[in-house]
């Protein structure tokens, strides 16, 4: 049995022959370890900049996110995105009453993440 | 270990309902053995919606339910794509999950399909078969378990009711199997079966748990839980991606062997025996031979027994397993005839012929270059008759006489 919260490997499917991504029959795989998923953040050629002298943290980025990547930020007020994560869509910026939250381009960025 | 020792081992102390507590023989329909299995093999969650040929699975399942005779959550869902949606949630979530559908219902839930493969995750559905949307149909046909033939499904179909009960049954054993972790539908034609009433052998629910208590004793499957740390389905890109695919593709090989051995037991269990993947009927010295399958084959059995009688050395071949399609049996069973002919209840559109005929087609280079026939037949409840059938076997015999024939017939 998979515990509940805890890190052990889930069992070896029936075709499990080594070498392989995934060790089950399905592509389970252990969020607190290397989850086996896509690292959408790749796909982002803008990136959200948040403005905090202009925002007014009503949480409209964090509802609207389709990706629900946006979360707190460190002094628990603002918002922050996750760069792993960020699509660069752009629809935060869209809804953001007070334009605190301007899009950029990548190219302007050393870090992808 | 015994089946039974196995089930004991486990602590189960399952409820023994008094309507299932003893072997029975049931006059029922096919809808009324198929929701008889199902409640049999104790499914955690049913879901479903209804449509005709196939309500009256679901509603005796509801009745099941609310007699509190089938112990279950029982999800009355909007509509077929949300019913194939939760099934497989509850099967990532470790429970034992049932659904039917049929047609429009089938094609509504194809997305949904490919996520229950794809997640390999192991539940177990009826499939009525029904002709499919574009001309409105409320009649047979196998269209509809041929349009969803690619999804990753084990299709089984079925001759009669009593298979039907067996074969649901046997359903859950193989897709819960640890070697194969697949989901399987078990299709039977509507109107035929699903409203004809039979005597069937129903047996006792204390049966089934030890026919299906080996399941218990194997390693237990990954499972989705509320704050656990697992995660499935979110990763395909690149080798992640074939490696799934070759593992799924490896698993459906191994049902062939596995339908075998779960049959095998389930004939020492209760007695009945069905073939595996494919069952020959006085095949031993044919020289032609017919292919079918579903409730059609009945009536074949009927008519190649009075061919028979005429001298005629016909052998008949009823398809059950449908994907993964049993290719080997079948090169084997047909390897020798001097003619072949296949019954189809559909078409392969792009190859004009009937799909189960042209995948027969594909296993030419093991069986030998021979006369083959297609037949087209019972589309939308026109009746497969004992003249059809022997019109077919006559049209085979002439084409392993050598005399010339039509490779594709539409009858009637």
């Amino acid at each position: 049995m998979v515990e509940r919260g805890g890190a052990k490997a889930p069992a070896a499917g029936g075709a499990g022959q080594g070498g392989e991504i995934f060790q089950t029959e399905a592509s389970w795989s252990i969020s607190s370890g290397d989850m086996l998923c896509l690292h959408t953040g790749d796909w982002r050629t803008e990136r959200p900049i948040f403005v905090k002298e202009e925002c007014n943290a009503c949480g409209f980025c964090y509802i609207f996110c389709p990706i629900q990547c946006i979360h707190d930020d460190e002094d628990g007020i603002h918002y922050a995105a996750d760069m792993e994560y960020c699509k660069g869509c752009g629809v935060c910026a869209k809804e953001c009453p007070t334009g605190a939250i301007v899009m950029t381009p990548e190219g302007g960025f050393d870090e992808c993440r | 270990m015994s089946a039974a020792e196995t089930n004991a081992a486990a602590g189960a102390a399952l409820p023994v309902p008094a309507i299932a507590a003893q072997p029975q023989t049931k006059v029922i329909t096919g809808n009324g053995a198929a929701a008889w299995a199902a409640m049999l093999c104790r499914p955690d969650v049913v879901a479903a919606y209804p449509i005709t040929p196939q309500s009256e699975v679901i509603e005796q399942l509801a009745k099941f339910h609310a007699d509190g005779v089938l112990d279950c959550e029982y999800v009355t869902v909007e509509g077929e794509n949300s019913a194939q949606n939760v099934i497989c949630g509850a099967s990532m979530a470790g429970g034992r999950a049932f659904t039917a559908t049929s047609s429009y219902g089938l094609v509504y839930m194809y997305d949904a399909m490919f996520n229950t493969a794809g997640y390999r995750a192991p539940v177990v559905m009826i499939n009525v078969n029904r002709e499919p949307p574009g001309i409105h149909a409320v009649c047979s046909g196998q269209q509809d378990m041929i349009s969803v033939r690619d999804t990753g499904w084990v299709q089984l179909i079925v001759e009669n009711d009593q298979e039907i009960m067996d074969t649901t049954i046997m359903a859950f054993r193989l897709a819960e199997d640890h070697d194969i972790q697949l989901p399987v539908i078990v299709n039977y034609d509507g109107y035929y079966l699903s409203f004809l009433a039979e005597s069937v052998e129903v047996p006792s629910i204390t049966q089934v748990d030890d026919y299906l208590a080996p399941l218990k004793a194997q390693p237990p499957r990954p499972q989705l839980l509320p704050g656990s740390n697992l995660g499935c389905g979110s990763h395909g890109i690149g080798m992640g991606y074939v490696e799934l695919r070759k593992k799924h593709m490896a698993a459906m090989e191994r049902v062939k062997p596995k339908l075998e051995e779960i049959e095998a037991e389930f004939t020492a269990a209760f007695g009945r025996a069905y073939g595996g993947q494919i069952e020959k009927y006085r095949c031993e010295d044919a020289e032609i031979v017919l292919v079918t399958s579903g409730s059609a084959v009945g009536t074949a059995r009927e008519v190649v027994d009075a061919k028979r009688a005429e001298g005629v050395k016909v052998g008949l071949v009823k398809i059950r397993l449908y994907r993964p399609w049993p290719k080997e049996a079948l090169a084997a069973a047909v390897k020798g005839m001097k003619a072949v002919g296949v019954l189809d209840r559909s078409i392969c559109f792009g190859w004009d012929c009937g799909p189960l005929y042209m995948e027969l087609r594909a296993v030419t280079p093991e069986c030998g270059v021979v006369p083959m026939l297609s037949f087209i037949d019972g589309l939308a409840n026109m009746d497969i008759t004992r003249d059809h059938i022997a019109g077919m076997i006559d049209d085979i015999q002439a084409a392993a006489d050598g005399r010339p024939y039509q490779q594709v017939t539409w009858l009637p």
